[in-house]
């Protein structure tokens, strides 16, 4: 971006300066053409107004018009001669044209000739105009003149006719030319070319009035400045720069020319010379360039690197930047930056990696007491295991041998060890009673009883409770009576738990109900759950005693005077339908019967 | 009385008594072990109709012996009762799927356990 900017600004002030200054040279080099020109033309002009002056002192008219004022013209015309080198021939023409007077510095003099010139155009011209300047032509071939006619005064008519070598015209020419291959030459009025340096041209009577510059020069009127025509071509058709001066009495033009591969050549070289600095410039500007870019870049491209790394997790990532400027101070602060976020970052770690340990340290531990529980339930279920075994093995003899006796497998007994047999095997089952309900209570407790959980017939197990309790309530006086309602059939649950449950409640009710009382059974559907009601006409149970017999070992009153039941089956029961998901309670007033209503959720076929 | 030899394995002093005398006054005679490697053996050693098997044995286990009985073709066929006070939850249909005949839980009641006996030798001398 930058070396483009340069480079560009470079480009085109180098371009501009080379516009001018080939403008300057051109200006200048025309300058010193058209200069060269003049002077020269100056030096053409000059010497030959002075002949015309000459001239004109002689065209004065003579007091005798005869031979001696003839032969006076002719000494005049000798002194001319001697003083003025470019005259070569001088006549005297009287107003018919007749030659009259003739001095030549080859030929020797001639009087009255009476040679008829009035057709001639010097005669005519110059009597038209007072003044002729002819044609420029060539003696011997090589020796350019030209003939001036001049009138005489006083209005006589004659005319002064001179015939002017131009051989001086050669050197100033010469000394016109400008450069090694530069040339200067002269022509007429017409183009004809008259003198140049390569005399071959101008023996060939080469007329120059083709060339450009020189067609340019001829049509230009009078007054137009000289530098109007600055380049023109040769006779070769080279290129050339070219001034020209104009010499007005003469209607002659001289110019100076220069081929243009030479008049620029200078400035080729100079050309040469820019564009050789505006590389030159140009690469410095491009190394300076990168160099600034570097200076100004890389720190960027390091502190975006840096910046990059620390985004991908490198916290102890830093920049080194060595400067003082901005940049220095953005990487100064970016790595402060950096440093209190590797602080925060590792303080978070160590914060993580306590809290990870805290937390494994936790869940070891819980593993810990996971696994103790899990043994302690184990030996707790071994223990109630072996408990339930080494109970059950002395029981056994007891209970068998009491049984052998009561049976007489050995022999009569008598009333009374009868008595005592009958006794002996109650308490032995109380006893049996007893262990197994603690060890289902036990085992509900630990969480170790798993329902079973089946659709089964609520009617059938009510019925086969009904069946188990009605020999000790037709014993005792006590009317069983199931009215179970419809709806309620088959529901879901573990079914010898709830048969448990049944059992219970039918033989508590039938337990407590005296002579002549009645038990009634019956269920319902209620609010999505079954209700099992057994209502008895018991005794009732005292407000304060309706919670303590779900309790283990409690019995009200009346169960502590029947000195029956283990105390655990409502306790049991409560767990079993709890473990359910249902629940337990009974409706009493003491004097008015009770009525244990257990619900489970009815789900129901 | 038929007089089938019923092997009593029972390390209990008393039970092995009670058992014994319960057998013998209904006719059956007895053939007594108190460790299971003992039962195996004896039952290798003399033909019984009926083995009454106690689990909780001295040394191997009443269902070890029972997998070594079935294990010998001399013994294979004995039918084997699980005479047992493992009485928890389960255990009469562990016993039965490991292949006792039949299961009966201490304590016993001997009327019971007399026509369970019964029950099982009639069928074999059928």
């Amino acid at each position: 971006m930058v070396v483009a900017l340069v480079a560009a600004a470079s480009v085109s002030v180098g371009l501009t300066e080379l516009y001018f200054s080939y403008q300057d040279s051109k200006r200048a080099l025309t300058r010193v053409e058209r200069d060269k020109a003049s002077s020269a033309a100056l030096a053409i002009e000059q010497p030959i107004q002075d002949v015309v002056r000459e001239l004109e002192a002689l065209a004065q008219p003579t007091e005798d018009e005869g031979t001696a004022g003839l032969t006076a013209r002719n000494q005049d015309f000798h002194r001319l001669l001697g003083r003025e080198r470019l005259v070569s021939k001088l006549r005297y023409l009287d107003a018919t044209g007749r030659e009259r007077v003739r001095v030549s510095s080859l030929e020797i003099d001639r009087i009255n000739s009476g040679i008829d010139l009035s057709r001639s155009e010097t005669f005519v011209r110059a009597q038209a105009a007072e003044r002729y300047f002819g044609p420029v032509y060539f003696q011997r071939g090589s020796q350019p003149h030209v003939t001036i006619g001049v009138a005489e005064a006083g209005g006589r008519g004659g005319v002064i006719v001179a015939e002017i070598d131009l051989s001086f015209v050669g050197p100033i020419i010469e000394r016109a030319r400008i450069g090694t291959a530069g040339y200067a030459f002269a022509v007429d009025r017409r183009g004809e070319l008259f003198v140049h340096r390569d005399i071959d041209l101008v023996l060939r009577h080469t007329n120059f009035a083709s060339l450009p510059q020189v067609q340019a020069a001829l049509r230009a009127p009078a007054n137009v400045p000289a530098d109007a025509v600055t380049t023109g071509r040769d006779q070769n058709g080279t290129e050339v720069l070219s001034a020209f001066q104009r010499i007005e009495s003469l209607g002659w033009y001289v110019f100076v020319e220069e081929p243009l591969s030479e008049a620029f050549a200078p400035l080729t070289s100079a050309i040469w010379r820019t564009a050789l600095l505006l590389v030159a410039f140009l690469l410095l500007a491009i190394a300076t360039s990168v160099l600034l870019a570097r200076k100004l870049v890389r720190p960027i491209e390091s502190i975006q690197a840096a910046a990059a790394r620390i985004g991908s997790g490198s916290l102890d990532q830093r920049i080194e930047v060595q400067s003082h400027d901005e940049l220095g101070a953005l990487a100064e602060e970016f790595n402060r930056m950096a440093g209190r976020l590797q602080e925060s970052y590792s303080s978070l770690e160590q914060k993580v990696e306590e809290r990870t340990r805290e937390l494994a340290e936790a869940l070891t531990e819980l593993d810990e007491k996971s696994r103790e529980l899990e043994a302690a339930s184990r030996h707790k279920s071994e223990f109630l295991a072996n408990m339930s075994h080494e109970l059950r093995t002395p029981l056994n003899a007891i209970l068998g041998f009491s049984q052998v006796l009561r049976e007489r497998l050995f022999g009569d007994v008598n009333e009374k060890q009868e008595e005592y047999l009958d006794d002996i095997l109650t308490s032995a089952n109380h006893l049996l009673a007893l262990i197994n309900d603690i060890l289902d209570l036990s085992k509900v407790e630990a969480g170790q009883v798993e329902l079973e959980v089946a659709p089964f017939s609520l009617r059938e197990a009510l019925e086969r409770g009904v069946v188990m309790v009605r020999e000790r309530a037709t014993k005792d006086g006590v009317q069983v009576a199931l009215a179970a309602n419809s709806e309620v059939d088959v529901i879901e649950g573990d079914e010898r738990r709830i048969r448990q449950v049944i059992f219970n409640l039918l033989s508590n009710a039938v337990k407590f109900t005296p002579s002549g009382g009645a038990v009634d059974v019956s269920t319902a559907r209620v609010d999505g759950e079954v209700w099992v009601s057994v209502a008895d006409t018991g005794p009732g149970i005292a407000p304060e005693d309706q919670e303590r017999i779900f309790e283990e070992f409690q019995q009200a009153e009346a169960g502590v005077e029947h000195r029956e039941g283990t105390g655990l089956g409502l306790a049991l029961s409560r767990r079993l339908v709890e473990l359910h998901g249902g629940r337990i309670w009974v409706d009493t007033e003491v004097g008015q019967g009770s009525t244990f209503v257990f619900t489970l959720p009815a789900r129901a076929v | 009385m038929a007089g089938e030899q019923i092997l009593v394995v029972e390390d209990n002093e008393r039970n092995m008594k009670l058992f014994r005398d319960v057998l013998q006054a209904n006719g059956y005679r007895t053939l007594e072990a108190t460790t299971g490697g003992q039962a195996v053996e004896l039952a290798t050693e003399q033909e019984s109709d009926l083995v009454l098997m106690d689990i909780q044995l001295p040394d191997i286990d009443g269902v070890e012996a029972l997998r070594r009985l079935r294990a010998d073709e001399r013994t294979a066929a004995i039918p084997v009762l699980a005479l047992t006070a493992q009485a928890m939850d389960g255990d009469r249909a562990r016993f039965l799927a490991a292949g006792f005949d039949g299961y009966v839980s201490k304590p016993v009641d001997i009327v019971e356990l007399v026509a369970i006996v019964k029950q099982h030798c009639s069928g074999r001398v059928r």
